[in-house]
């Protein structure tokens, strides 16, 4: 059911009229009220009709007659409401005379007004929660519906490249939380590593890297002569070349050096003096 | 290269110092083959050039045992002379790790080198005045002012006055004339008993 904004009564009071009466505000109210309704008990007709899968040409006379009847129950209570407010305005008016003298009276019937009171509230409480409820579903739709119309009308993207500031909120994201919270070995186990690698030509890298430049970084000479100075050079050579000649011969000049000293010290003692400085 | 250390650790500690008698005998010993054998070629040599001469009438000369013993004596005379004038070590030599030097611890010199051949190989028994000697230099190395020291080191001469093992100074160790009576340094002392 489409609302005609056109032909809405303004609610403001004519200006013209000097005063209006009490009745006339209050039948205003009801009337808001009415049309409130009518526009709600549209819309969720509408919705239920929708959720029924309902197609929105079919239009029986069932249909014309709850349409009908719908109306006139709107009619009434329109009609009521004036009357009522007409009735509020005249006892309004003669009640202030007879305020007084009336209070007697006006204790038994306020009795059976509010017992009436009582047995509409309690009908009203049963009806409540299927009202609360359709009243619900009715309102999502509409609020769907809105939005919807109104994200229709609007370049959400271009307003936001308009009056957005992306830097300043990219600036504000905390990258390295979200970097911490990406598993990269489930990336990398997800990746064909092989593949990847036969896209690499080692060769290529290879060539590209200044091998004499890397080279005159290194003090090659102070290098090789800390290895040297940390190994016992002399050993490994005798190791690798160790032949039983060279051993031999080491052997023979060590006892001959031995024999030496051992003559000399014989030879000190023969002519009764001391050895020299030098050791044994 | 000079930072590296060829000699054998357990060898360091009497590199440069004087040689003793056994080690130079047994030098001696081993020059004393090489110039049989040198003798030997010599006389293979002489008896090839005389087939090439005689063709089938050759026979092997005879060799009086006074021409032998020459031939023998200039050989040795020659080895070392040679020896000592270039690296200062004969074979023998260089098999015991020993080194002929100037006193002051310099090249021998041609000279010098072929005065000594000669008095070794005329008076070898002179050699034995180096087990007497305090300085352990026999006679020839007094009359021609060389000394004998022992050097595990590479064949090739170094530079002189770094002819012998590092860290050693073996002209302050030799300077001391043989029959000086000098009073002893009080390290000699625990040798004694």
């Amino acid at each position: 059911m489409m609302v005609r904004m056109d032909n809405v009564v303004s609610i403001v009071p004519d200006p013209d009229e000097p005063e209006e009466a009490v009745s006339t505000l209050a039948f205003r109210a009801a009337q808001a009220a009415i049309g409130s309704v009518a526009i709600a008990v549209g819309t969720a007709a509408e919705v239920v009709r929708q959720a029924a899968g309902l197609p929105e040409g079919e239009a029986g006379p069932d249909k014309d007659r709850t349409s009908l009847l719908a109306g006139a129950a709107l009619g009434f209570v329109t009609e009521s409401a004036r009357t009522a407010a007409a009735f509020a305005d005249a006892a309004a008016r003669a009640a202030r005379p007879v305020a007084v003298a009336g209070s007697a009276v006006a204790a038994p019937l306020a009795r059976i007004a509010e017992d009436l009171l009582a047995r509409w509230d309690d009908s009203w409480e049963r009806e409540r929660p299927d009202a609360e409820a359709l009243a619900g579903s009715v309102a999502a739709e509409a609020t769907r519906r809105g939005v919807d119309a109104v994200l229709d009308q609007l370049d959400l993207t271009a307003i936001v490249q308009e009056r957005v500031d992306l830097d300043r909120i990219v600036a504000s994201v905390d990258i390295d939380a979200v970097a911490r919270r990406i598993d990269v070995d489930a990336i990398v186990a997800r990746m064909d590593m092989e593949a990847l690698i036969e896209r690499i030509d080692v060769n290529t890298i290879a060539d590209r890297i200044d091998v004499d430049r890397l080279l005159d970084r290194l003090d090659l000479s102070a290098l090789s002569l800390e290895v040297f100075d940390r190994i016992d050079l002399p050993e490994i050579i005798r190791a690798s070349t160790g032949s039983v000649a060279s051993e031999s011969v080491r052997g023979v000049r060590i006892e001959s050096v031995a024999a030496d000293d051992a003559i000399a010290r014989f030879v000190d003692r023969l002519l009764r003096r001391r050895p020299p400085e030098r050791g044994p | 290269m000079s930072d590296l250390q060829v000699v054998p650790a357990e060898a360091r500690r009497f590199q440069g110092r004087p040689a003793g008698i056994v080690t130079r005998v047994v030098a001696n010993a081993i020059d004393l083959a090489t110039a049989v054998v040198v003798a030997g070629a010599i006389y293979l040599a002489w008896a090839c050039a005389l087939f090439l001469r005689h063709g089938r009438s050759f026979t092997f000369p005879t060799v009086s045992s006074p021409i032998a013993i020459t031939v023998l004596l200039v050989a040795l005379a020659a080895i070392f002379a040679l020896a000592w004038a270039t690296s200062g070590q004969t074979y023998g030599d260089r098999v015991l790790g020993l080194r002929v030097q100037r006193v002051d611890g310099g090249p021998v010199g041609r000279v010098r080198a072929l005065v000594r051949a000669i008095i070794c190989v005329a008076l070898p028994l002179l050699l034995f005045w180096a087990a007497i000697s305090r300085d352990r230099r026999s006679v020839q190395d007094l009359l021609v002012g060389t000394s004998v020291v022992y050097d595990w080191g590479p064949a090739v001469r170094r530079p002189s006055g770094d002819a012998i093992g590092p860290g050693v100074d073996v002209a302050a160790a030799i300077t001391h004339e043989p029959n000086e009576r000098q009073p002893e340094p009080v390290g000699g002392l625990d040798r004694e008993g």
